[in-house]
């Protein structure tokens, strides 16, 4: 199949699905605690309806609450369509160079977090303060795991890792090490997206959101932009870490009819199995006190340390 | 343009800038425009011509011999200037000689307002004339080709910048002066010392004749020598533990001079390093690569974590140069030992990222600090607690510093992201055949990068957004009004130079092939380094186009006209600036998470107001960073000075028979030594 193509059916199957994946994780959350919940598709209804509404401005902020959504969401727009989620080998992949790839997801911190500030209002400022602490932390963690895995195979592209263990299992059994590298990777995905245990994706309280706390001045399309950017940096780091976890083969420029489908199909599949073990454990551990999430981004860089020492190792012995 | 046409326009910018010097001399009114235009324009010409012979085939450019044209006989010119001298160009002292000029333009143009307007404060006649000689002695170390040129315009440039540093005449400014003064010579000491222990104690040596000697020596001379020689170039470059003077130094100096000093003459000692290590020495010793490697890496922690907690901006950005010149040694450093360890690919690469991100820094600092002048004068205060707002104030300026901020943070598509890619991608593409040293080496490096680009994005993100965004946190602050157009032109330019740098990369890094080492593997659009690959442009091309679709789909499907300004909620109280985040609560979980390092003390002082109720009370806070350099290095160092100066002092007791006895005493030995 051509690239191009590839490129455009990643990028119109994850900009759909994605207000799916936070309806999801909320909806399975529900029913892990007894609770009935609301429909998966809320969030498209949600959405659109603030898109359909009136933007009320800070009197305070400058023109970084206006410029900021845009480069927020540019950032999560530019993971899903370079990285290999849907199909690998699309026009894109060569964008997908790990480094580059920190440090767009780097930007789209700060300008989250500048667009926290900007308000003034001294919620806006703690959760600017909490995710900057989070996302500069975890730079480094990023580098060495993703390093440990360029190594092992070779490449420095994302989606050249990704293409050249087509068949996960198999690297993971020849390069056991790593596991720790994976677990690094889960541990990222969870400190990125602010879920547990680094952050409550669902409460309002001041105590405990980095998140929420940021956009809570956001209104109408603005905060449409900034929660779809949530949403979609969900979706693409549950099916990134999905994709090197699980077997199933991407879509890939040689595919055909029955394995285009298969693989279409297996997003589904994949994203819902990623997105129920996140529900789960947003329900059965507590979150940290976020001074004490120094120990859990610590645990994650010496996992990602580890992971890239033992596969040297590996490679002298 | 022919050789003799680039050897008049390096003539004219170095003489230029005498001029400029002279003009601003005259005591007359326009004396000042004039001197900063005479500068702006002779530092072009010299750009014109640095940046020609940097991107030209190689020719170099030695005067007086290229002024006059070539003789039939064969025969040579000289001037009777210093021992019939030679100065020039090469396409290494090229590049250098670029930024320096480059630089200089900008800040020149900046001056001419910024000094206007601050002439309360300084005294602007002497501020440009030190600013025009400090040039000159820049330019002067780039030219010189021999020991004697280098180390008197070395002084030049030292001591000039003790006068900038104390341009204010504070209490302050003399105190950070002094020690800037000490620091300074203690270092040009130590070259001086270095470079004559390789030269043999000729004084008149030619750098390529010294590169003869140097293979000569014997190897403890030359152990000693490298490390005079990395102590004096480190100490001048800020590196830890030889850094106190640069905080201090950079806070107290009048910005146009300050930004030429953190831009472009911090790139000197750089430079003379380099020239050591590439041109003259014919190879080192591994404990000298992890030297400086550790220095390197040393510096960076520390300059990004100071940044991280330090509440004043000039300041924050002097810890910031700190971390720079860091990564550049630890580049440098890294280089030397893959040298060493026959990765020969990596030490390319990485001495190429630590000349691109020499170049980059020298671009965005200028333009950081040329900002930093604007924001701290439209607020009256250095402190980011009194700044606040002013990117509601000032739109334009203030999104040229957050382009700024963010090339600093090492962004992309901005110049110093490149400069880091490079160094990390070549790292990664290397560990797959590094011996183990160079393995533990480099994943250490990796670590450490990747930790000190999170914690300057923490820097520069806290910088910018307490500093400019949100509610102004002073009067002054809120009568800020957007600078003129003088002003805003020069820090708009280097924001832009920090773009162009990055997007034209792979051009830079083909024209930066000036140490004859192989051209690192760059097609017109894209780098190739260490099994990766980055193409600068399209990256720019497709962030962009992302954005512009962004744009355009909110233009078309939703509602942009309805739109309503409100105060931020908070709980239903109108907001004022006290509730505002402030710097030093930004960056409490940093102080928190490194205080076994930083050693941040802090004291509430609580006061009741109301008897009855211990929770009414008004509270104040006091932070302080303590730093370990001052407890454990240089107080210790200070006390056994004065023991020793005391011990000394016995010896003045006041009657001259001791005297002339110790006169006696010390041509006895002069003489026991002499035959």
């Amino acid at each position: 199949m051509n690239p191009i193509l590839l490129t455009t059916i990643q990028t119109v199957v994850i900009l759909s699905l994605a207000p799916l994946s936070v309806g999801l994780t909320r909806f399975f959350k529900a029913r892990l605690q007894g609770r009935h919940g609301a429909a998966p598709w809320l969030p498209y209804i949600t959405y659109a309806t603030m898109l359909k509404k009136e933007t009320i401005v800070s009197a305070s902020s400058s023109w970084m609450f206006r410029v900021a959504p845009y480069i927020v969401l540019s950032s999560s727009v530019f993971m899903a369509l370079v990285l290999p989620l849907v199909t690998s080998g699309g026009v894109l992949a060569s964008f997908s160079n790990f480094l580059l790839v920190a440090a767009v997801l780097a930007l789209g911190s700060a300008f989250l977090v500048m667009a926290g500030l900007d308000v003034g209002s001294a919620f806006g400022g703690m959760g600017a303060s909490r995710e900057m602490t989070i996302a500069s932390l975890l730079e480094a963690t990023i580098i060495l795991t993703f390093a440990a895995f360029a190594l092992a195979t070779g490449t420095s592209t994302i989606d050249g890792m990704l293409a050249s263990a087509s068949n996960v299992s198999i690297m993971i059994a020849s390069a056991p090490y790593l596991c720790l590298s994976l677990v690094a990777l889960i541990l990222i995905s969870l400190a990125e997206n602010a879920r547990y245990p680094v952050d409550n994706p669902a409460t309002h309280l001041e105590l405990t959101m980095v998140h929420e706390a940021m956009i809570l001045d956001y209104s109408g399309p603005y905060l449409a932009m900034m929660e779809y950017a949530s949403t979609l940096k969900l979706t693409v780091f549950a099916l990134l870490v999905a994709n090197f976890v699980m077997p199933w083969p991407l879509m890939t420029t040689t595919s055909t009819g029955g394995s285009i489908l298969f693989a279409l199909l297996m997003t589904l599949v994949k994203l819902v199995i990623v997105l129920f073990a996140v529900a789960l454990l947003e329900s059965t551990i507590a979150k940290m006190r976020f001074y004490r999430v120094q120990e859990f981004l610590t645990g994650a860089f010496f996992m990602a340390l580890t992971g890239l020492a033992l596969a040297l190792l590996s490679q002298l012995l | 343009m022919s050789l003799s046409t680039l050897a008049i326009g390096l003539v004219i910018s170095v003489l230029g800038t005498l001029v400029a010097g002279l003009l601003a001399l005259i005591p007359h009114a326009y004396a000042h425009k004039a001197s900063n235009i005479v500068l702006a324009l002779s530092a072009f010409v010299g750009a014109v011509v640095g940046v020609t012979l940097a991107t030209g085939n190689g020719v170099t450019l030695a005067l007086p011999e290229a002024l006059y044209p070539v003789a039939a006989d064969g025969a040579t010119h000289t001037w009777p200037l210093f021992y019939n001298m030679v100065f020039g160009l090469d396409r290494f002292s090229a590049i250098f000689y670029s930024i320096v000029s480059v630089v200089t333009v900008f800040v020149a143009i900046y001056a001419i307002p910024y000094l206007e307007q601050q002439a309360h404060h300084y005294n602007i006649r002497s501020v440009n004339v030190l600013t025009a000689l400090f040039v000159f002695g820049l330019q002067g170390v780039i030219l010189s080709t021999n020991i004697i040129g280098f180390m008197t315009f070395w002084e030049i440039m030292s001591i000039v910048s003790f006068f900038l540093v104390l341009a204010d005449g504070s209490i302050a400014s003399r105190k950070a002066a002094f020690l800037y003064l000490i620091m300074t010579h203690l270092g040009a000491g130590a070259i001086m010392a270095g470079f004559f222990l390789l030269s043999g104690g000729a004084l008149l040596s030619d750098f390529s004749v010294l590169a003869v000697v140097t293979g000569q020596l014997s190897q403890t001379t030359f152990y000693v020598a490298l490390g005079l020689l990395l102590i004096g170039f480190g100490s001048k470059s800020g590196l830890v533990p030889f850094h106190v003077w640069l905080p201090e130094a950079y806070g107290e100096t009048p910005f146009s001079a300050l930004a030429l000093m953190a831009g472009a003459g911090i790139t000197i000692p750089l430079y003379g390093f380099l020239r050591v290590l590439l041109f003259m020495v014919p190879g080192v010793p591994l404990w000298f690569s992890l030297t400086v490697l550790t220095l390197g890496a040393l510096s960076a922690v520390v300059g990004v974590l100071y940044a991280v907690v330090e509440r004043d901006m000039k300041r924050l950005l002097a810890y910031s140069s700190i971390e720079n010149m860091g990564l550049i040694f630890a580049m440098i450093g890294v280089a030397l030992l893959a040298g060493q360890e026959g990765s020969a690919d990596l030490t390319q690469a990485a001495l190429y990222a630590a000349l691109f991100l020499a170049l980059a820094h020298a671009l965005f600092k200028s333009g950081l600090f040329l900002a930093a002048g604007v924001a701290i004068s439209a607020s009256r205060s250095r402190r980011l607690e009194d700044m606040g707002g002013l990117a509601r104030r000032m739109p334009r300026f203030s999104a040229a510093v957050c382009v700024l901020a963010l090339t600093a943070a090492s962004m992309p598509p901005f110049g110093p992201f490149i400069a880091e890619w490079t160094f990390l991608q070549s790292i990664v593409g290397a560990l797959q055949s590094a011996s183990p040293t160079l393995t533990v080496a480099l994943v250490v490096m990796l670590a450490l990068i990747g930790f000190v680009a999170g914690m300057a994005l923490f820097a520069m993100v806290k910088m910018y957004a307490i500093g400019f965004l949100a509610e102004p946190r002073s009067d002054a602050a809120r009568n800020a009004i957007e600078p003129g157009l003088l002003t805003v032109v020069p820090i708009v330019l280097l924001a832009f130079g920090g773009l162009l740098l990055g997007l034209f990369a792979p051009f830079v890094y083909h024209h930066i092939g000036a140490v004859d080492m192989a051209v690192l593997d760059t097609g017109a659009q894209q780098i190739i380094t260490g099994g990766g690959a980055l193409a600068p442009l399209s990256i720019f091309v497709l962030m962009f186009s992302i954005v512009g679709v962004l744009a355009l789909l909110r233009q078309v499907f939703t509602d942009v006209k309805h739109e309503r300004v409100y105060q931020t909620w908070d709980c239903g109280q109108p907001i004022t600036p006290r509730m505002e985040y402030t710097a030093t609560a930004f960056s409490a979980p940093i102080r928190f998470f490194f205080r076994f390092f930083l050693r941040t003390q802090k004291a509430v002082i609580t006061t009741p107001i109301v008897a009855t109720n211990p929770w009414i009370a008004s509270k104040s806070m006091t932070l302080t960073v303590r730093q370990v350099w001052y407890d454990r290095m240089y107080v210790p160092a200070g006390h056994l000075l004065t023991k020793f100066a005391k011990f000394v002092g016995r010896l003045q007791n006041g009657s001259i028979q001791f005297y002339i006895g110790l006169i006696l005493g010390a041509l006895f030995v002069t003489l026991i030594i002499a035959l």
